[in-house]
């Protein structure tokens, strides 16, 4: 009777993989555009509004500088406390700031989803996305205090993109994984949030992976992050290449960001049932 | 063409887990939490059934109208078929996009402005900026907001909000369109444009599910309804048979609440003259006796709708140096007034008098009512005109002996006097 084909079908079937990943590439422009709303809000009302995100990294590094390379004197292996700070925070606020805009995402925009019909995949993918402007002028104030304190940039800069791309894949992974589970156990987020805050000493951030001990060194294989950071200054610094070890970390992240996927698009279709 | 479907509903079911609070004790949470961690229930332990077995198909250009009481699945129905939440079981075909509006506000950021949110809706439908900027005038002539489209829309006033989020989901060209309970906030103005837009699409063959509790804008828009009652459907038929039988059953309910409340009353029905002491009681009338004549006899309240109606009331003023005036009025199942009449000019002559009875009598004339339910009200104008009580007393169904006056059935109105009409091919 109908000549019309359907378009689609509603049913209690979670898509495939497959299905919403080529969903996200649909909307990309939705994605961005997204982003570029996030942005807007983020700084809406103030005053100051953009200059807020030199503010966050520039006191982040005032801090840090003062606290380690003043008062406690660390050991930096030679390179400014400065550089390797800020190479480190830079690392870690942006896959914080994944986890905790993208790691709540379904909750975070259950207004949008609750009376919009799009692809949830999008939101965490959205949500990390915004972090990387902030990242992206961390990296601007990290180059222009490398210049000032003279110390030579190397051709591995050019892997820098790599770099970024496995902090951001590293940090949707988690996010992943929380947004899937915070739905039904709001816990899970304050729980993971917890680990998170062992995580930032746990990782070598405002200290070089040669001071950790020995036998610890296998808590830095294991830890996509410490890759990730040992990554970035490898490209900045010159620092080592990140020894075979790493590949651990490596495999832990994939299987992290694969898990995380598939958890995600489990659950889509009961989120809003407990929203 | 006709014909042709544009939603297949097909066994919906939608459950939802009734104690979602959880347990409270640690152990507990700590149990469930690493449970449902490892293994999400596939089952609902303590499952709540908002819409039980449901199945229907649209055609195109139908505007199917929703109604039930609060909490009978209605807008769960709308979230499944907006594709917002997926059934528990069964399916539903679609045929077309959908554009839905499911409460105001629906998807916009409070912290974006009138334009923004405009272009941000519009990408969530699947369009392209350049689409949206060629419709962008138009949704904003509609919406008459147009100097507040820069301004955040979490300033704007739930009217504001509507007037935006309707004219989005009409401009986009979306053949099938699914509204909540949308036009009850906008002003009289521009609810009748809501319904002007609505009709004007429904003519280009737009399809329409409608949920609302105000049954004139559900009476004057939708051509079929769905009464949906505790997740099943309990009635799904013309307008004006669902709606009537609707209304009944709901007054019924209110009355069954009364008597349940009045510890009296339990077992018993009330007489007429128990009924209507009890809806007169704040009155400053007393009603002695209310006949309700015609020539030939139906019983319960049923009646010709070709022979004239004959209503006695006999009463006595309880304080007539208030009451001035005593009129009825009927009303149709909608409870739209239709005419009505009084003491007016007899009382005017003489004023009333507390200690003497008095015989109201109308008569409706014959072939004038359609058929269906109407109402009677008493009204009393206190006080010289400055306020007036209003009590429903009497209602009752006309029915038609022949059809032969009545050639279209499906054109229901509450008023059918025999017209002349007269159709004729003339030369050109």
């Amino acid at each position: 009777m109908s000549s019309t084909p359907a378009i689609k079908v509603i049913e209690n079937r979670a898509p495939t993989i497959r299905e919403s990943i080529l969903e996200v590439i649909q909307y990309r422009v939705l994605i961005i555009s997204m982003v570029r709303r996030e942005l807007k809000v983020r700084y809406a009302q103030t005053l100051l509004g953009f200059f807020w995100s030199f503010m966050r990294p520039l006191s982040y590094l005032t801090i840090y500088t003062i606290f380690f390379s003043v008062i406690i004197k660390m050991d930096t292996g030679g390179r400014p406390f400065s550089l390797l700070a800020l190479s480190g925070i830079m690392a870690w606020n942006y896959f914080q700031d994944i986890f905790h805009t993208a790691g709540q995402s379904l909750i975070l925009d259950a207004d949008l989803i609750k009376k919009n019909n799009i692809p949830r995949l999008i939101l965490p993918i959205y949500r990390s996305l915004v972090g990387l402007v902030e990242l992206c002028i961390a990296l601007g104030i990290y180059v222009v205090l490398q210049i000032i304190l003279g110390w030579p940039f190397t051709l591995f800069v050019l892997f820098l993109p790599l770099a970024i791309f496995a902090n951001l894949f590293v940090g949707i992974g988690v996010a992943l994984w929380t947004s899937a589970y915070t739905i039904r156990v709001r816990d899970f987020y304050h729980l993971v949030s917890t680990i998170l805050n062992f995580g930032m000493w746990l990782t070598p951030v405002f200290y070089g992976p040669e001071l950790v001990p020995d036998f610890l060194e296998w808590v830095l294989y294991i830890n996509p992050m410490a890759l990730v950071i040992a990554l970035y200054r490898w490209s900045l610094l010159a620092g080592p290449f990140p020894e075979w070890p790493y590949l651990i970390a490596a495999f832990f992240s994939i299987i992290i960001f694969i898990t995380g996927l598939r958890a995600f698009v489990k659950t889509q279709p009961s989120v809003v049932d407990y929203l | 063409m006709q014909n042709e479907e544009v939603l297949i509903v097909e066994n919906l079911s939608k459950a939802f887990e009734l104690n979602q609070q959880g347990p409270l004790l640690f152990k507990d949470v700590l149990k469930q939490s690493i449970k449902n961690i490892l293994k999400p229930q596939k089952e609902l332990q303590n499952p709540f059934w908002s819409l039980k077995d449901i199945s229907f198909t649209l055609k195109k250009g139908e505007t199917l109208g929703i109604i039930g009481q609060n909490g009978a699945g209605k807008s769960t129905l709308l979230k499944i078929i907006s594709g917002l939440m997926s059934p528990t079981k069964g399916r539903i075909i679609l045929h077309q996009e959908v554009a839905s509006i499911l409460e105001i506000g629906s998807g916009f950021h409070p912290d974006l402005n009138g334009k923004e949110n405009i272009f941000f809706n519009g990408q969530i439908m699947g369009y392209t900026k350049a689409e949206i900027e060629k419709k962008y005038q138009q949704i904003v002539d509609f919406s008459e907001i147009e100097e507040f489209m820069l301004t955040p829309v979490k300033y704007y006033s739930s009217g504001m909000f509507l007037r935006l989020a309707f004219s989005i989901a009409v401009h986009f060209d979306r053949e099938l369109m699914v509204f909540d309970e949308v036009m009850a906030v906008g002003d009289q103005r521009f609810q009748n444009k809501c319904m002007n837009k609505i009709t004007e699409l429904k003519n280009k063959n737009c399809t329409f599910v409608i949920v609302s509790h105000n049954f004139r804008e559900v009476a004057n828009l939708c051509d079929r309804i769905i009464w949906l009652k505790e997740g099943q459907i309990h009635m799904d038929g013309k307008t004006y048979e669902v709606l009537t039988e609707y209304i009944k059953q709901d007054e019924e309910d209110e009355k069954d609440l009364k008597q349940s409340q009045t510890e009296n009353a339990a077992f018993q029905k009330p007489s007429l003259r128990e009924e209507l002491d009890e809806v007169l009681k704040e009155s400053h009338i007393k009603i002695h006796q209310l006949e309700v004549r015609q020539e030939s006899d139906l019983g319960a309240k049923v009646f010709y709708n070709h022979l004239p109606l004959q209503f006695e009331l006999t009463f006595s003023v309880l304080r007539h140096e208030e009451v001035f005036d005593l009129a009825f009025v009927l009303r149709d199942a909608l409870k739209t007034p239709l005419f009505g009449g009084g003491t007016f000019e007899f009382f005017q002559k003489q004023k009333p008098n507390k200690n003497q009875e008095y015989l109201l009598q109308w008569i409706i004339p014959g072939n004038l009512l359609g058929e269906g339910y109407f109402k009677i009200s008493l009204v009393e104008f206190l006080d010289n005109n400055r306020s007036f009580a209003n009590y429903e007393f009497y209602e009752f169904e006309m029915k038609g002996i022949t059809k032969i006056g009545d050639p279209t059935p499906k054109f229901f109105t509450p008023i059918k006097p025999p017209l002349e009409i007269n159709l004729k091919p003339i030369k050109k």
